[in-house]
């Protein structure tokens, strides 16, 4: 007669699930009570235990109506941005994996160093820099600041992944009759496009979700990003802050850092992993 | 296949906020060349944004060829913005902002200009009393528009529970202690204050400098001639402890102050010690009337005095259309404009052309308070010291409204010391001339 | 042929290395020089000349209360916020280590937070945290919690923790995400040589799973306490650094000294610190990983 006790392993794992399940319902609370107050008319908010009596839309337009503007304009620095971060970093990269030089490790640690400085030290001096050059309050601006700041990251993971790709590779190319330069753009590159991939996924949520910076750096409604203009919503009338419409805007505005996460989890998750291996 | 999905996502959401972008800026909808007001203040209240916005559409009402491009941040941002612009160059056309000190240091670095042609325009000499125009004009210029005149000395209280509890205004502060301890005792609390900002804790604490000093005392700390080292000071925010601090309710500080209107109409706290007039604003807004539901007295030991916070309009030097700014500020300091402007906000009007008749009985006293020949009329403090000074004062009032211990005092008469001996070494204290 | 390829090489790298350093020499280098520069020197931001005051802005952040309990609080963020972020990232790998059902439903969720802005998750927080309408305490008063429910962001002896709680909530999913990376590293053979010997899971984690951590721990702690050090975003949107100071961190006394209080260069004295703060934690594990980029050539 088989016993029907609970082997200890089955209780282990009832217990695993039991604190995963109480650990996600922590992660997932903030999101889901947004969610809720976002769909709720003003009258609704706050009650916040109940669920809304109908599905106003009401905020989600107020909200979209506050972001809108700022929304397209984080599309239009984080894109160009990111691009030219990996560009960059895959320059650096370069020399460093494959090139080996006499110092190189010096220089590898300069840009890593780089990485460790916070914003807010060079905070001002970015900012005059910026304005003395006349792009203040422009996406150019924010496009060479952020380069900037992307490229100690990229230069780490690209460097790591190229350093992966065979000598016999290039020294096939270069017996090819390939230059050096050739071999960067024509091969290297076109090799390299998941770490590519990921790094570009990489940047799109570290621009996007930029603050400090943003908020020195623009200030009008055509050029701050969402960050700022998120900010500025929640901080609007003097104290008093609308819940509905802030929630409408918070929805908009974390949409699509978590639609290219749910997408794309594996190229995230890499990038992050990758940067620290 | 997911890539092109994505890319097709991407430009689809970029192509509609594009979209959505584009249609806030009906201007192109027709009419020609538009001139704009680029036009910054913090007034996002409930009772504040429906006044400025009414003297905006009247404005735009008989201009209707300039268009007001209007930027709405919190009092703290709208300085760290202006600067910004400043620094920048590209500042606003108009702004809202500090009077006295509020536009001396943007003045002195050439960042203002003077609005004298529009100043004479109105007859800003006569129209103006002395206590307002010795903070908006400096060596023969006038640099601000006033608009608002709201009194910040003065305590709200909840008629009913007044009457119900048996007690009345008072004029000391062992009396003001008694009225607190019968509240409590009938189950009121005392006092409710705000969170949110650092400038309401420091509010109530002038009337205590002022009840222990005189109107003098208060003058010695704008010049940077009291210390905060002194036994007198101690004894100041002793008092400060003993009978504001300790009478607040708990929790006040989760309150920001238009929240507060809340408890102390429903009864849970019986008054607002020392709040400036903009509250009433609100109070009128949410359907209270003066007198008959709340009332005022002025905080006990400043019934002759009058701390005034002046609202008013300033023109950046560089402001790309300060001609459209200056019609603006001649439309503001109108007669009806003012009037109108001020009963929404619930301020008095600077212009003594307004009839004291317009106002409602409970600013029919404050205009008569302001204007009686004996009242000492005082700027308030951040008009005329640093900000750095009058950042450092208000939160050393937040902090120890907090946590009213030994350390913290200790900490903060240190902080404040410091700054004042700063301050004073550098010539950074001005004589405002009040 | 070989002197060729040599001079191509130099060229090639010089040619590449060069926009990289341009911009990191103007955007890096140039900045932190001029924030040195711009501490010995008392500037209102918008006048025309700065006066040269010496080391006179440093003897007064040293004295100054706002600098004493911003790092005070840097320090706490540092201690607490690190050994909550990392034991709990930690925790997590270690329960989700062996595949089950739904493992990749957790994995999801448990990143899910740090996907988004800080200033958002901020602004749920901050609902969260109302003390009238926020979820917490009502929650709390329907369980009949009520003495719990206190002024979470109002409060100053608590209003730091607050903070703290949802910078937790925000950054559990990448130290989880870097820990599973490091466990999944450690060759099973391990685990399972001492599994059959009947060793028992805190003696397997001891001499086995910690050890073998060590890459992963760094980079984990590394990474946290440069976030401790950075924090701003969240302080900004959650009390401003009030209420008071109490919740004032290194950062946000930097922005508010400068672009609050118009005082550039006692900000830019306290910038230095932080730049200094930060080398002094962060030097350690630069020199680590480059002496193991080193190893590994």
């Amino acid at each position: 007669m088989k016993t029907r006790t609970i082997s200890t392993k089955q209780l282990k794992l009832a217990l695993k699930y039991l604190v995963l399940i109480v650990v996600c319902a922590f992660f997932l609370l903030p999101f889901l009570l947004s969610l809720n107050t976002a769909f709720k008319p003003a009258d609704e908010v706050s009650n916040v235990t109940a669920l809304p009596s109908r599905l106003y839309l009401g905020n989600f337009a107020a909200g979209f109506q506050a972001i809108a503007r700022s929304m397209l304009n984080s599309f239009l620095i984080v894109t160009p941005g990111s691009l030219l971060g990996i560009l960059l970093g895959a320059f650096a990269a370069y020399p460093l994996a494959q090139l080996r030089f006499k110092g190189d490790t010096v220089v590898y640690f300069i840009m890593l160093a780089g990485m460790y400085i916070p914003f807010s030290t060079i905070l001002i001096p970015l900012f005059l820099i910026i304005r003395n050059i006349g792009l203040y309050d422009t996406y150019v601006g924010l496009w060479l600041v952020y380069t900037a700041i992307a490229t100690p990251y990229m230069t780490l993971i690209l460097r790591n992944f190229f350093a992966t790709i065979p000598e016999e590779l290039r020294e096939a190319a270069t017996l090819d009759g390939c230059g050096l330069i050739k071999y960067f753009w024509r091969i290297l590159l076109p090799v390299s496009q998941t770490a590519l991939a990921a790094c570009f996924i990489l940047n799109f949520r570290s621009f996007w979700n930029e603050f400090i910076l943003a908020l020195t750096l623009t200030r009008s409604h055509e050029f701050r990003p969402v960050t700022v203009a998120l900010q500025y919503f929640v901080n609007q009338s003097s104290d008093r802050v609308e819940w509905g419409p802030l929630m409408g805007a918070v929805v908009f505005a974390i949409a699509p850092t978590i639609i290219v996460f749910l997408l794309f989890k594996k190229q995230f998750v890499r990038g992050f992993v990758g940067m620290y291996k | 296949m997911k890539k092109s999905v994505i890319l097709l996502i991407l430009l689809l959401s970029a192509a509609l906020t594009w979209s959505a972008g584009q249609q806030e800026t009906p201007a192109e909808q027709g009419s020609a060349a538009k001139q704009v007001l680029e036009y910054w203040h913090f007034w996002g209240g409930k009772s504040e944004y429906p006044a400025i916005k009414k003297v905006m559409d009247a404005f735009t009402a008989q201009h209707p060829e300039i268009e007001i491009k209007e930027s709405n941040f919190g009092n703290a941002e709208l300085r760290r913005q202006l600067e910004l612009s400043f620094m920048a160059g590209d500042p606003p056309d108009m702004y809202n902002g500090p009077v006295g000190y509020g536009f001396r240091s943007y003045q002195m670095a050439g960042h203002l200009q003077p609005i004298s042609d529009v100043w004479k325009e109105v007859d800003g000499e006569n129209i103006f009393p002395e206590g307002v125009k010795s903070v908006v004009t400096w060596e023969g210029e006038a640099w601000t528009m006033p608009a608002l005149v709201f009194q910040t000395n003065n305590v709200y209280y909840n008629v009913k529970v007044f009457n119900e509890t048996g007690v009345a205004p008072v004029t000391n502060y062992e009396d003001f202690q008694k009225i607190c301890n019968k509240l409590k005792a009938s189950g009121v609390n005392a006092l409710i204050g705000a969170g949110g900002s650092a400038t309401w804790t420091q509010y109530a604490l002038f009337p205590f400098v002022i009840n222990e000093l005189g109107p003098q005392g208060y003058k010695d700390m704008a010049q940077g001639n009291l210390e905060f080292d002194s036994a007198v000071m101690k004894k100041l925010w002793g008092q400060y402890k003993q009978y504001y601090v300790d009478n607040l309710m708990e929790g006040w500080a989760g309150y920001n102050w238009e929240e507060a209107a809340k408890p102390l109409m429903e009864g849970t706290a019986g008054m607002y010690f020392c709040q400036g007039d903009w509250f009433a604003g609100v109070l009128l807004t949410d359907g209270y009337e003066p007198v008959k539901d709340f009332n005022i007295f002025p905080a006990p030991g400043t019934s002759e005095v009058f701390i005034a916070q002046i609202g008013g309009f300033s023109v950046p030097a560089k402001a790309k259309n300060p001609e459209a700014a200056k019609l603006f500020m001649k439309h503001v300091a109108e007669p009806s404009v003012q009037q109108e402007f001020n009963a929404m906000m619930g301020g008095i009007a600077p212009n003594k052309n307004v009839s004291p008749e317009s106002y409602d009985t409970l600013h029919k006293l404050i205009y008569a308070h302001f204007n009686n020949p004996k009242t000492t009329v005082l700027p308030n403090f951040n008009a005329v010291v640093t900000p750095d000074f009058n950042r450092e004062l208000a939160k050393a009032s937040e902090t120890f409204c907090t946590d009213p211990s030994d350390a913290v005092l200790k900490g903060a008469l240190e902080g404040l010391e410091a700054i004042r001996e700063e301050n004073l070494a550098s010539g950074k204290f001005l004589d405002w001339g009040f | 042929m070989h002197i060729k390829l040599r001079t191509e090489k130099k060229i090639t790298t010089i040619l590449f290395l060069s926009l990289p350093f341009l911009l990191f020499a103007v955007f890096y280098f140039y900045p932190i020089g001029y924030t040195i520069f711009l501490s010995l020197h008392e500037w209102n931001g918008i006048a025309p000349t700065k006066t040269p005051v010496g080391l006179a802005n440093y003897a007064f952040i040293f004295k100054n209360y706002q600098f004493r309990i911003s790092l005070g609080n840097t320090i706490k963020w540092l201690i607490i916020y690190v050994s909550c972020v990392t034991a709990s990232g930690l925790g997590l790998a270690l329960l989700l280590e062996k595949k089950i059902r739904g493992s990749a439903l957790f994995e999801t969720i448990i990143f899910l937070p740090t996907t988004i802005m800080l200033i958002a998750a901020g602004a749920m927080w901050r609902w969260l945290y109302n003390p009238h309408y926020g979820f917490i305490n009502i929650a709390l008063r329907k369980l009949g919690l009520d003495a719990l429910t206190l002024v979470w962001l109002g409060d100053p002896k608590i209003a730091t923790y607050s903070i703290m709680i949802c910078a937790i909530w925000s950054g559990v999913g990448l130290a989880f995400v870097l820990y599973l990376a490091g466990l999944n590293n450690i060759p099973p053979e391990y685990g399972e040589a001492a599994r059959i010997d009947g060793a028992s899971f805190p003696q397997l984690f001891r001499h086995i799973i910690w050890p073998m951590l060590a890459p992963a721990n760094a980079v984990v702690i590394a990474m946290m306490a440069l976030r401790a050090i950075k924090v701003f975003d969240i302080v900004y949107v959650l009390t401003n650094g009030g209420p008071g100071y109490s919740s004032s961190v290194l950062a946000f006394f930097m922005y508010d000294t400068s672009f609050a209080r118009g005082q550039f260069g006692r900000g830019a004295a306290i910038a230095t610190i932080l730049f200094l703060v930060s080398a002094l934690i962060i030097g350690p594990y630069l020199l680590y990983s480059v002496r193991k980029v080193e190893a590994i050539r």
